[in-house]
């Protein structure tokens, strides 16, 4: 009676603990979808962007070019999901630097079209920022489940191992904010 | 906005006016209570020296009903006594409030100009439940009555604000007509009063300042900061027990350590609620935490921020047991109004991320 009862709780532990990481699991490819979700707005908005500053930013070909290349790159479906982030960190610097060398053409600055594209961007931007932020609570959640005793034990047996946070790009980091 | 000094010394015989209508309301006031306690307190007494000094039960119930035969004699008088009570307190309370309305339009006219205070405007309880600051179906946070001082709106840089004076109350509004029969009242709330440092904390589920202004980005959900009580005393445990809040949306653990220390949130939405809770909003609220001294809850609904400020001695209206001239009471209300305005740069509502 005593072994049934021990093997009891073993088990419903044991289910506690599956469905726990499971869940964790799945909070964090949710967390990842919505990142997915952001990065196409963005991706749908290079088209007006390219086609509102390359009248005024002649110095600039070369970024734009790249730009439009990399926006081709992504909106191919076949991608994986680490080449996918590595192509939007790049995309990510490459706006940036968009972003400073709009101060050297005001006629740029002052049209609307690009004010209304900019506000655009700004607010992806700050969706993406809090997408990342709550990818990284996500797997922040589960990876402490991998890590820690006894929900390590459960993982080890799903083989479960940590997965990376998303980190911010050292050269993004290094960029400041547009100032109108 | 005119300084302190420069609206009390304006604002002075209006002040001493003021002052003048309210020392009769205070000692109607604290005399209702002593009686109150006095009666309840007396009949007690009573109780307790009948069960000492009777041998039986046959000598205490002969003893009982004559003291009820005496009371229901005397029921007409007691009645009209009451009457005339209650009569006395409405008159005083209603000149009380009438005076302090003059002197807080007067006051808040001198300070912030481009404010209008409505002091018979109040909020409807559904704003105060759209707020999600409090629950419905909880004993101790269930909101029932809402009693507001009136209000006052305005816009500082271009964002509109509207500041209540609120008192929340989990008894209904039957239990507030009832305030008006002190003895009754003593009644109807029991011993509570005995162990009360203050008489308008009974039933009360919020009292103090409640803020709706315009947030500068549009949500679909629902986002609610409230203060975390629970950490200090359990640490990470707190988290667990948080996330078993099953009337609250869900937890979100954010990643400012010391905002997630002083604040526990609970959102529709993972991502909005950090599309919301900037790292730059939560320094900000932290701050904001630490300025104001007091509990404090936010949240964003729809294109609004609700935030609200426990002041247990009341909002948009003045502290009833000091002297206007003579104490800080003034002083304490103009902090008040300046730190409802101030949430607009505070929290930088101002600014928004596209133009």
């Amino acid at each position: 009676m005593f072994l049934i009862g021990i093997g009891m709780i073993i088990l419903l532990m044991s289910i506690f603990l599956y469905n726990s990481l499971i869940s964790k699991k799945n909070k964090a490819y949710e967390a990842f979808s919505s990142i997915d979700v952001i990065f196409k707005k963005r991706t749908d908005l290079i088209p007006h962007l390219v086609k509102v500053v390359k009248g005024y930013m002649e110095h600039e070909r070369e970024t734009l070019t790249e730009i439009t290349k990399i926006r081709k790159q992504l909106i191919n479906k076949n991608l994986e999901d680490d080449q996918r982030i590595n192509l939007e960190s790049k995309l990510d610097g490459m706006l940036s630097k968009i972003n400073i060398a709009v101060e050297a053409y005001p006629d740029l600055k002052a049209s609307e079209n690009f004010l209304k594209l900019q506000a655009s961007l700004n607010e992806v931007e700050e969706q993406l920022s809090a997408a990342r932020r709550a990818y990284n609570a996500a797997i922040n959640a589960f990876n402490n489940s991998v890590e820690m005793f006894p929900s390590n034990l459960m993982a080890k047996i799903m083989g479960y191992t940590l997965k990376p946070l998303f980190k911010i790009n050292p050269e993004e980091r290094k960029v400041p904010t547009i100032k109108f | 906005m005119s300084s302190y000094t420069q609206t009390k010394e304006a604002l002075m015989p209006l002040i001493r006016q003021a002052e003048k209508a309210r020392k009769p309301y205070r000692f109607i006031e604290a005399l209702n209570i002593f009686l109150g306690r006095f009666i309840f307190l007396l009949g007690l007494l009573l109780i307790v020296l009948f069960l000492v000094f009777t041998d039986t039960y046959d000598t205490l119930m002969p003893k009982l009903l004559s003291i009820l035969s005496l009371l229901d004699s005397s029921s007409p008088y007691l009645l009209s006594v009451l009457l005339i009570h209650a009569f006395i307190v409405i008159i005083f309370k209603s000149q009380y409030h009438r005076k302090e309305g003059i002197l807080l339009r007067a006051f808040l006219e001198k300070m912030i100009p481009d404010f209008i205070f409505n002091p018979s405007k109040s909020v409807d309880l559904q704003t105060i439940l759209n707020s999600g600051h409090f629950l419905l179906k909880n004993k101790k946070t269930n909101p029932k009555t809402v009693i507001s001082n009136g209000n006052l709106y305005g816009k500082i840089d271009g964002i509109g604000l509207t500041i209540f004076g609120l008192k929340i109350t989990g008894l209904s509004k039957f239990h507030n007509i009832l305030s008006y029969i002190p003895f009754l009242w003593i009644l109807v709330v029991m011993v509570k009063p005995l162990f009360t440092k203050n008489i308008n904390q009974i039933g009360v589920v919020f009292m103090g300042m409640f803020v709706v202004a315009k947030f500068n980005k549009k949500i679909k959900g629902r986002t609610v900061v409230l203060p975390d009580t629970i950490e200090k005393r359990v640490g990470y445990l707190a988290k667990t027990l948080q996330s078993l809040h099953f009337k609250r949306n869900q937890l979100v653990n954010m990643e400012d350590t010391e905002f997630e220390k002083q604040f526990v949130v609970y959102s529709t939405d993972q991502t909005e609620a950090r599309y919301i809770l900037t790292p730059s909003l939560m320094k900000r609220i932290s701050a904001l935490q630490k300025k104001i001294a007091r509990p404090i809850r936010l949240s964003f609904k729809e294109d609004n921020v609700y935030m609200a400020v426990e002041h247990l001695n009341g909002f948009l209206t003045l502290s009833k047991n000091k002297n206007l001239v003579t104490s800080n009471a003034l002083e304490g209300f103009y902090h008040g109004i300046s730190t409802a305005i101030g949430i607009v740069e505070d929290l930088n509502l101002n600014t928004k991320i596209w133009h």
